[in-house]
């Protein structure tokens, strides 16, 4: 299989800020690749680098077999993490616009326009001015101005943020029927369990360097069955400072525990049963939501500071 | 370059299917004549209360004449011509003071003023009538007597109508009077000292077939008015559309559209099909504008026939030409701005020096249309700010530039028009993604620089 994507040693910086450094990804052709990050991190620079909005200072960024020099590929679709639309325009207008922009016949761009709107239930909004929608109904026409040229490449940043659930429904039933025929789609996305539900491989970016990139089930090997989600009456309580218990990540309904290396499960949970009921004890993978904050959480984000901090006194 | 031209289509349609651009058509010619109808609306509502006013006639011939001239005017001065006659002007009306004994007028009718019961008051010395005294034998002028004096007083000097018809009417007066003691006739006179009339006519020459073409006489309004009309409107048109680039740049960044069209678009792509559009809606009201006029021209008896001939085909392609590279430099700079800020006070800051440069050439306007090949004419139409209007005056202004001159503005503009699309294209490219604090000149420069 070929790569729709293939980065290697890319960096970029602005001034003095390194946004992206020695950053290598690969995107195989026809998957869908979910790209996590806290904010910062550096998705939106890659994301550009990838659409050539920006050129990167160093390394080689390679889309659908070419090393492109300018933005703007027809065969790319891109929906930008902060979106607007002409207000003034008609909803078909627009759409017949950005597909003649992307190298669309009118006729077939109105065409296609008006399939789309039908299949997001927005048939009876062409005529209308994009000012009269509500913001989902805008968060889709944008959709559809990303896809209506079938592009073989789809770059969503944060597509879903800000939707109700029965549009959100409607936006990823969309993408993976794009994706069924052949699309191949990458979106950054804050929300851990529709990147584990709906990717076929997943990327994480932490200051600007790659620190997780395979499949689910890879990524969560690596961190082992070191999780145990609990549900018990006045569960602090009960841990009370345990030695098997490295970490605790309040979920509301549960919380999901973090074992210390050697730990064993069977000994926490009589300990726990001796002390409350307990109503869910599951050992488990750690979801990605664990391993995000893992990675990029108050705590890890301040043992990389004092981290860098030690390395700079020494320097110094 | 494709989809520059599906931009300039989409924005060029955009522009010229609202509202706002079919009144802008109807409303620029209005605010054009903008000083002719505010004239006629002062007509209207012009204050046509009397100016009563007291007269100390120490002469006692200036009084009796006033009295008359004021009646003239009353049945004749102050009407509209149109029916319904309708009074236009204040009638002006003099009245007699006498000092009582031990009175000092002045300072009574000073008091009269202020208690507005009249308007202004009049002293007459008692010999303003009189000839100024011949010179002395040695040529000096003899010293004048203090009773040759006419005092005006008012507490509203801004006034000047009945000043001026005081002078007006005293003057007749005592250039009748002087005359008729020196025993001339005023008919006389009046022909002997009638002033010589020059005829300003163009060059006669003669054709390539050897036919004798005579000299016309030349036309102010084909001479100066033309390339004054012509100018401005190609100046007015750059200003009202040229801004505008600035504004939609600014709205396309601000809420948000931009990124989605530089991913789209390259952006000098999108900064061409913007600037192809803005040019597209100047020429479409020139081509309104020019229209009327010439059609105007061609049926109106007001106009002169030397008008319509000073209208070339070569005139209105140098128009076009220079409306055109006009509004690509000041277009491109306007759109770099919008694209370089993010938000409108940033915008407005950087626009400031702009739109200095771009009045300049209004405040040479007088200059060059009285001696249109004179050093100054000929060195401002060569820089490119000003070339668009001064040398659109200069072609349209007898006797017009020398064709090396034609030249040079062409190459120098030209150069000047692709130098700003360049560099906007280059500011634009990385101003378009930028967020916060709008930049610094020196930044901008960098931005030219950057990969």
């Amino acid at each position: 299989m070929s790569d729709a994507i293939r980065l290697t040693s890319v960096g970029k910086t602005f001034g003095e800020h390194v946004a992206v450094s020695d950053l290598s990804l690969v995107v195989p052709a026809g998957r869908i690749y979910g790209f996590i990050g806290p904010n910062g991190s550096g998705k939106t620079t890659t994301l550009r680098m990838i659409l050539h909005i920006l050129l990167p200072d160093s390394g080689t960024v390679e889309v659908l077999g070419q090393q492109v020099r300018r933005a703007a590929s027809d065969r790319i679709g891109y929906l930008p993490e902060e979106r607007g639309l002409y207000k003034k325009l008609k909803v078909l207008d627009l759409l017949v616009y950005y597909g003649a922009l992307k190298g669309l016949p009118r006729a077939r761009a109105r065409q296609a326009g008006r399939e789309w709107l039908a299949r997001l239930g927005l048939q009876d909004w062409s005529e209308r001015k994009v000012e009269q929608l509500s913001k989902g109904m805008a968060q889709k026409v944008q959709f559809i101005a990303t896809v209506l040229h079938a592009p073989e490449l789809l770059i969503l940043d944060e597509p879903f943020s800000g939707l109700d659930p029965v549009n959100l429904q409607a936006l990823r039933d969309a993408i993976l029927e794009l994706n069924r025929a052949g699309t191949t789609v990458l979106f950054s996305t804050h929300d851990m369990s529709m990147a584990e539900r709906m990717c076929d491989q997943i990327g994480m970016i932490f200051r600007g360097r790659k620190v997780l990139d395979g499949t689910l089930d890879e990524i969560q090997r690596r961190y082992g069955d070191d999780t145990v989600r609990l549900r018990a009456a006045d569960a602090r309580a009960a841990l009370d400072g345990h030695p098997a218990v490295a970490g605790v990540l309040d979920m509301g309904r549960y919380q999901e525990l973090r074992l210390a290396p050697g730990a064993d499960p069977q000994a926490l949970l009589a300990h726990l049963a001796a002390r409350t009921r307990v109503d869910l004890f599951e050992v488990a993978r750690p979801s990605l939501h664990d391993i995000f904050v893992r990675i990029a959480g108050p705590e890890a984000d301040a043992a990389a500071r004092a981290s860098s901090g030690a390395a700079a006194g020494e320097a110094g | 370059m494709g989809k520059a031209l599906v931009v300039a289509r989409t924005e060029y349609l955009r522009a010229v299917r609202t509202k706002g651009f079919v009144i802008g058509v109807i409303l620029m010619p209005v605010l054009m004549s903008g000083g002719w109808i505010a004239g006629k609306i002062s007509e209207e509502a012009a204050d046509v209360a009397d100016r009563r006013f007291a007269v100390v006639d120490r002469s006692g011939l200036v009084l009796p004449e006033l009295l008359r001239a004021a009646a003239a005017r009353d049945a004749r001065g102050i009407w509209s011509a149109d029916e319904p006659r309708e009074q236009e002007r204040p009638r002006f009306v003099p009245e007699e003071h006498r000092p009582a004994p031990g009175e000092d007028p002045i300072v009574a009718l000073s008091d009269r003023v202020r208690d507005d019961e009249i308007f202004g008051f009049l002293v007459v010395g008692a010999g303003v009538l009189a000839a100024p005294p011949a010179p002395g034998p040695d040529g000096q002028p003899a010293p004048d007597p203090a009773d040759r004096e006419l005092s005006w007083y008012t507490d509203t000097p801004t006034y000047e109508d009945l000043p001026d018809w005081i002078r007006a009417q005293v003057g007749d007066v005592a250039r009748d009077q002087r005359l008729a003691g020196a025993g001339i006739d005023r008919g006389l006179v009046e022909r002997l000292t009638q002033g010589v009339w020059v005829r300003t006519m163009g060059l006669a020459r003669v054709t390539a077939a050897g036919e004798l073409r005579m000299a016309q006489e030349s036309s102010e309004a084909a001479t100066k008015l033309l390339p004054l009309i012509l100018s401005l409107l190609l100046f007015i048109l750059v200003m009202s559309t040229a801004p505008a680039l600035l504004n939609t740049v600014l709205e396309e960044k601000m809420q948000k559209i931009a990124e989605v069209l530089v991913a789209t678009v390259d952006p000098f792509d999108l900064l061409l099909g913007k600037l192809l559009a803005t040019t597209g809606v100047a020429l479409t009201l020139s081509v309104i504008y020019l229209g009327a006029g010439l059609v105007f021209a061609g049926t109106s008896d007001v106009v002169p026939p030397q008008v319509l001939q000073a209208i070339t085909p070569a005139t209105l392609a140098w128009y076009l030409l220079f409306q055109v590279m006009a509004l690509l430099s000041y277009g491109a700079i306007y759109a770099a701005i919008g694209a370089a800020c993010s938000e409108i006070q940033d915008a407005q800051n950087l626009m400031g020096p702009l739109m200095i440069i771009t009045m300049v050439p209004l405040f040479f306007i007088g200059p060059v249309l009285s001696t249109p090949d004179g050093t100054l004419s000929r060195v401002l139409s060569l820089v490119p700010t000003a070339t668009p209007m001064l040398m659109m005056m200069r072609v349209s202004a007898p006797p017009g530039p020398a064709w090396w001159e034609l030249v040079a503005a062409v190459v120098i503009t030209g150069a000047f028009t692709f130098g700003c699309v360049w560099a906007a294209g280059r500011i634009f490219r990385v101003g378009i993604l930028s967020q916060g604090q709008s930049p610094s000149w020196r930044r901008l420069a960098q931005w030219m620089r950057e990969r």
